[in-house]
């Protein structure tokens, strides 16, 4: 397998690492290392009960201390919760405000658990210690920036199919698709902006729902703070270009936040650049330039060029730099929508921002109301709802895409060399 | 404010609401007044909620479809609509109106969505309507076979399983039943339970034991076992044993003996005769049979998940198998034939036998959505699928299917979504054919 970034981030690490919940096929929450749980008090205390007889990679127990502690250093001080602890097999959370999203909040790349106590055998140079992981697949060697994995045997889950799985990082897109070709890797990435130059190479890429959402993020200090200034460069974008001609219509432009697939009303955000209107907001006031952080690579580089060419048309003077640079006016950013709880992923998504987060009730025209609340302050302007897609060897059986747009490895398996 | 009844103004006196319901039943075909039903209760919501937004004024009404909801529908929809916000005083009008009303019929990852925008001058008020999208209702066809659904015992029926309460769902492999014996087979133990008034009360168990390897999608078979007069069962690497030693004294009371081993020997997947069985070898971590069996069929079978026996063709019997790669299979006159008419089919099946025509019936799990399954009678009178019986729904996930001693019912492990979590938990059904 290759990725572009480091092969210990994204979906991988969730082969290695188990949350107390989990995201499933469907898209909904299902249990993880915790089996069952309750809310109390109006969603201001829950307790959640967890699966016996689970172990570390190491063999270490995993306990309800043991959970506690990684929960902790997980949020370092800026948890979600007010109070957090181990009672008997089972971990117990309150909130001075309910936490009606706290199952879906839990199955989040930031709180997978892990062993605080294991060693860190990915730290360079390092030969042992556990990956501190109860997952699927444990870490079975790190050497020449490629991740090996192996299949955990004792799996609450069930051994998964494959033995062994090297995961090659840094690998530009181009290199990815010339080792599927030639037999040398059996899943590779198919970035939004080139799904359809790998159909046209008959890669046959598997492509999910659009489950990345492309925003700018606008600060709020400077001559941004004032809102019709941020109202102006909302107005400005042309995202119906963005999709068509930089994503090769592979996005859907849109000014929501949650895709319409999760919302049923992402319609209701109206996409539409009115340059006019952009000018009238801006009034004539002549903002000092503006710097716009994007990633350097591909089809971001090109979003951020072309967001920049809008905003210039509309009066404003523009800079892109890299997404690496800090206190950026205007940062291009991308928010994953995990599941099918439209409430949960709003949260996550303002969690992901540094938003204030409102306790967001869980019916539809409730999570509209925030959403819209959201939006009309212009702090994040979405762009576009793109898809992920990856392509695989032959060999690969029962390749599929998860709700979030990852590939389901655990349950592929190789068909035998003849 | 909620209307449940007749929607017209003249709904107040009960010769009038008479004479329009003759009038919509005369009109309307009968589909029609089915979806008038079903759409009723959220189109009465949303109109009353657009009203609470407008107040009594007129407005434009404009309609538009993003659903899976048939077109045919949505003009159902529309006129229940209208009726509604005219009974809840809102005035419908032309496109000249000053306010406007849009109505989408959407959908989201819970269901259907039913979005109005009031537009009122340079003001949006937006409300909404969560919709259930439940198929309609078809009258079915009279068909040949009627099945039944019969549950034996869910997990917390069987007393050990019940102690763990719901933080330990165990999955159940595979079970089958005798008399008032239960067999039970999971991934850890291997169990038998006798029937009694108060309840499924266990009588004998074995450890399968630490050594036994989890597989990923981890499956299992029991079957009656005349030999030791009582139960064989098998999953991975394991093969388990229940003897039953009668004895008519009640001091001494008949007693059940139970162990279990290591072991690769091929499992039994189908009855050929009286006692005989085609066994086959099990991969058990790719959780599939290899396709060697003993005795041969005559045929290179490929790897599969599912096999049986189908006797009585014209051709001679026939081995029915589900392959690997999602192919529905005959091996038959020592060759592969491929079976048509199966898209809807899941890789689970049984054949059974209930003297309904044809001499045997597959009963097959659905091929969608796997928390709301359901089983469904088929008859292979050539190499094309024929269903047989409506499809009988299920209150979970099939996970397993096995016909049971009888010829004429399969046993059915269900795995069905528990309240008050979100955990899951197992039941064994029965489900047995009947003729029509």
């Amino acid at each position: 397998m290759e990725t572009t970034g480091d092969p210990w981030s994204g979906f991988i690490r969730r082969l290695v690492f188990e949350g107390l919940t989990d995201v499933g096929a469907d898209g909904n929450i299902h249990p993880g290392l915790a089996t069952a749980w309750t809310a109390e008090n109006g969603d201001h205390r829950w307790q959640f009960h967890l699966r016996q007889g689970i172990r570390f990679h190491d063999g270490t127990a995993v306990t309800s201390t043991a959970i506690a502690a990684s929960l902790e250093a997980s949020c370092k001080g800026n948890c979600p919760w007010t109070t957090m602890r181990a009672l008997g097999s089972s971990i117990v959370f309150t909130s001075e405000s309910p936490m009606p999203g706290l199952p879906a909040l839990l199955s989040s790349d930031e709180f997978l658990i892990h062993d605080v106590n294991s060693g860190k055998p990915l730290a360079p140079g390092a030969t042992s210690g556990s990956d501190g992981g109860s997952g699927s697949f444990q870490v079975s060697g790190v050497a020449n920036g490629a991740l090996t994995l192996a299949a955990n045997e004792a799996s609450w889950r069930g051994r998964p199919f494959i033995d062994v799985i090297e995961v090659r990082g840094h690998r530009a897109v181009s290199d990815q698709w010339m080792d599927l070709a030639a037999s040398r890797a059996d899943i590779v990435e198919v970035p939004a902006g080139e799904i359809r130059q790998a159909q046209q190479q008959h890669l046959a890429p598997v492509v999910s729902d659009p489950v990345d959402v492309l925003a700018l993020e606008v600060s709020t200090s400077g001559a941004l703070a004032d809102l019709n200034l941020r109202s102006a460069i909302a107005w400005s974008i042309d995202r119906n270009v963005l999709a068509s001609v930089i994503f090769q219509r592979q996005g859907q432009a849109s000014a929501a936040l949650l895709p319409q697939k999760v919302s049923g009303y992402a319609f209701l955000f109206q996409p539409q650049r009115d340059l006019n209107k952009a000018h009238e907001l801006r009034g004539g006031l002549a903002a000092q330039s503006l710097s716009l952080a994007a990633p350097t690579s591909g089809a971001w580089q090109l979003a951020a060029q072309r967001i920049a060419l809008n905003l210039r048309e509309a009066g404003f003077s523009v800079q892109v730099v890299p997404g690496t640079a800090t206190n950026a006016d205007l940062a291009l950013r991308s928010f994953p929508v995990a599941g099918a709880d439209p409430a949960a992923d709003l949260e996550q998504m303002l969690r992901a921002s540094g938003e204030a987060l409102p306790t967001i009730g869980r019916d539809s025209a409730a999570v509209y109301r925030t959403e819209r609340d959201i939006l009309d302050r212009r702090t994040l302007i979405p762009l576009l709802h793109l898809p992920r897609a990856y392509a695989a060897s032959d060999r690969v059986r029962d390749f599929h895409l998860r709700f979030d747009g990852a590939p389901d490895i655990d349950d592929i398996s190789l068909e035998a060399a003849p | 404010m909620k209307h449940t009844g007749l929607r017209s103004s003249c709904a107040k006196t009960m010769v009038c609401s008479l004479a329009a319901a003759l009038v919509v039943l005369a009109a309307m075909p009968a589909h029609a007044a089915t979806s008038a039903t079903r759409w009723d209760r959220p189109a009465s919501e949303l109109a009353s909620r657009i009203a609470e937004a407008l107040g009594p004024a007129s407005a434009h009404l404009e309609f538009r479809n993003l659903s899976t909801i048939p077109a045919g529908e949505t003009n159902v929809i529309q006129h229940l609509l209208e009726d509604d916000l005219k009974s809840n005083g809102v005035t419908l009008a032309g496109a000249e109106s000053a306010n406007a009303i849009r109505v989408t019929l959407s959908k989201n990852t819970r269901g259907g969505l039913w979005v109005a925008e009031i537009v009122e001058g340079n003001e949006t008020k937006v409300v909404m309507e969560p919709v259930d999208l439940i198929p309609a209702t078809v009258a079915p066809a009279p068909q040949k076979v009627t099945l039944q659904r019969q549950v034996v015992a869910t997990e917390f029926d069987l007393s050990w399983m019940a102690e763990n309460g719901i933080q330990s769902a165990t999955p159940i492999l595979a079970a089958a039943q005798a008399n008032s014996y239960l067999v039970v087979l999971t991934p850890d133990r291997f169990a038998v339970f006798r029937q009694l008034p108060e309840g499924w009360i266990e009588e004998a168990v074995a450890e399968l034991g630490a050594a036994h390897a989890r597989s990923r999608d981890p499956r299992g078979v029991v079957t009656l076992n005349a030999e030791v007069n009582g139960f064989s069962a098998f999953t991975s690497g394991i093969e388990c044993t229940g003897t039953f030693a009668p004895n008519p004294s009640p001091v001494i009371g008949s007693k059940w003996t139970v162990h279990c081993h290591a072991s690769d020997d091929p499992w039994p997947v189908m009855q050929t005769g009286p006692d005989s069985w085609t066994r086959a070898f099990y991969n058990a971590e790719r959780d599939y049979f290899t396709g060697v069996i003993a005795p041969a069929w005559g045929a290179d079978l490929p790897p599969f998940y599912t096999a049986g026996y189908l006797p009585g063709r014209a051709s001679g019997p026939a081995m029915l198998l589900t392959s690997v790669d999602g192919r529905l299979l005959l091996a038959e006159s020592g060759q592969l034939k491929p079976v048509a008419g199966a898209r809807d089919w899941g890789s689970d099946f049984a054949v059974v036998s209930a003297g309904c025509g044809a001499e045997a019936q597959v009963i097959v799990s659905s091929s969608g959505d796997s928390a709301n399954d359901s089983l469904r009678a088929y008859e292979l009178p050539a190499q094309e699928a024929v269903p047989v019986s409506e499809p009988m729904p299920l209150a979970g996930g099939v996970m397993a299917i096995w016909p049971a001693p009888d010829g004429k019912s399969v046993f059915a492990i269900v795995r069905t979504p528990m309240q008050q979590s979100h955990e899951f938990g197992y039941e064994v059904d029965r489900v047995t054919e009947s003729c029509n």
